[in-house]
């Protein structure tokens, strides 16, 4: 399989009751951490670093145009989580939407829902997202 | 309703439309803490949410004519402010609102001459900015007593939530400004009411309890004449 730019790509984020919604046409980009807390355990007889792992982590940014029965009814209520349910279901597939093709899943919690409307018109938005229970974000493929 | 510019907006700041002052949104926040609490049970990140909070900045143009943004930016009130930013001028349109406090009133003069300032108000009163949807078509003018046009929700709610109202102005008389639901369309109930019998430019917010009905609209009663007034509605 050759490299491949990210085009199509899809997210789906849950709404407030815990419905994946597919909300990528109002989206134009997306910035996914997956980082891994590192402890330097460097010993006196080491000449160089050691390191430990430590917690994983996951951190999505998505920004997008404003779309008032799209992205913002996912959004605009972010903070409300389904009844037993931990956070909000996070699938983003960067890279194609064909069976297959690699998705990566969380349950995120999200921290804020931020709008600008620019001196030019523009009207935009960005939600940023964190991992919430305590369970490492996995790849895995399209059904 | 597809993805939309940010032409054709409102922004009320407790009952002053300073729409033409704003040269833009810069940030409308609702914003949540988040407390890492992993147990040693888990090889991942566990978080829970903390407290909200809320921001509407936006950047100024130098007005100082009566009843425009220096006017009401410029004293840097003490006491708390409602600010509301309708997205659209239609009835059904989403709206922003926030009791902020106003905590700058700040100007830059370039070196071409322009002026442009910001303002930045940040949630209080332990509410963070909400979203709902204009009752109104904009800043709407009722000429008499009458009601607004019907707003849609597609279902009922059963958590209550908040209205709130910018009168701008009046030609004569008072005017009462309340908030009903239907269940139909056809029969209506008023949920809330704001303070009755206003006659001179205000806003107000107001807390809804219990289930509001799919329908809702704005009714104006009382004997007045061109009431400008905005409201928006957003539920739990």
């Amino acid at each position: 399989m050759a490299k491949r730019a990210g085009i199509p790509s899809r997210i789906r984020v849950d709404d407030s009751a815990g419905t994946l919604v597919d909300i990528s046409g109002d989206v134009h980009s997306v910035s996914l951490k997956t980082p891994r807390g590192v402890h330097e355990v460097t010993g006196l007889n080491k000449s160089a670093v050691e390191r430990l792992f430590l917690l994983k982590d996951a951190e999505i940014s998505i920004s997008g145009t404003f779309n008032p029965t799209g992205a913002h009814q996912v959004f605009k209520d972010f903070d409300t989580i389904a009844t037993g349910q931990v956070g909000r279901t996070v699938e983003y597939a960067p890279a194609g939407t064909a069976s297959g093709d690699p998705v990566i899943t969380f349950e995120a919690l999200f921290e804020s829902y931020d709008i600008e409307r620019g001196d030019d018109g523009k009207l935009t938005w960005t939600a940023t997202g964190r991992l919430a229970d305590g369970t490492a974000p996995s790849w895995s493929t399209l059904p | 309703m597809a993805k939309i510019s940010g032409l054709g907006q409102r922004l009320l700041v407790r009952g002053y439309d300073l729409s033409g002052d704003i040269a833009a949104i810069t940030k409308a926040s609702r914003r949540r803490a988040l407390k890492e609490m992993p147990g040693i049970d888990v090889r991942a990140q566990e978080r829970r949410y903390l407290i909200g909070d809320g921001e509407l900045s936006v950047n100024v143009y130098f007005d100082p004519d009566p009843g425009r943004a220096h006017e009401v930016y410029g004293g840097l009130p003490d006491s708390d402010v409602l600010m509301t930013w309708l997205l659209g001028t239609a009835a059904g349109d989403p709206a922003a609102s926030l009791i902020a406090k106003q905590v700058s009133y700040d100007w830059q003069r370039g070196d071409d001459g322009a002026l442009l300032g910001s303002v930045q108000g940040l949630a209080t009163a332990g509410q963070p900015l909400e979203w709902g949807r204009s009752l109104t078509g904009g800043v709407q003018t009722f000429g008499a007593a009458g009601n607004g046009a019907t707003v849609d929700d597609s279902a009922a709610t059963a958590k209550g939530g908040w209205a709130v109202l910018h009168l701008v102005s009046i030609g004569s008389g008072a005017v009462s400004v309340a908030v009903q639901d239907s269940a139909d369309g056809t029969m209506w109930a008023t949920i809330g009411s704001f303070t009755a019998n206003l006659n001179a430019r205000t806003s107000e917010r107001i807390t809804i309890s219990g289930t509001i009905r799919r329908y809702v609209r704005v009714v104006t009663t009382g004997t007045f004449s061109n009431a400008a007034l905005c409201v928006a509605l957003g539920r739990y």
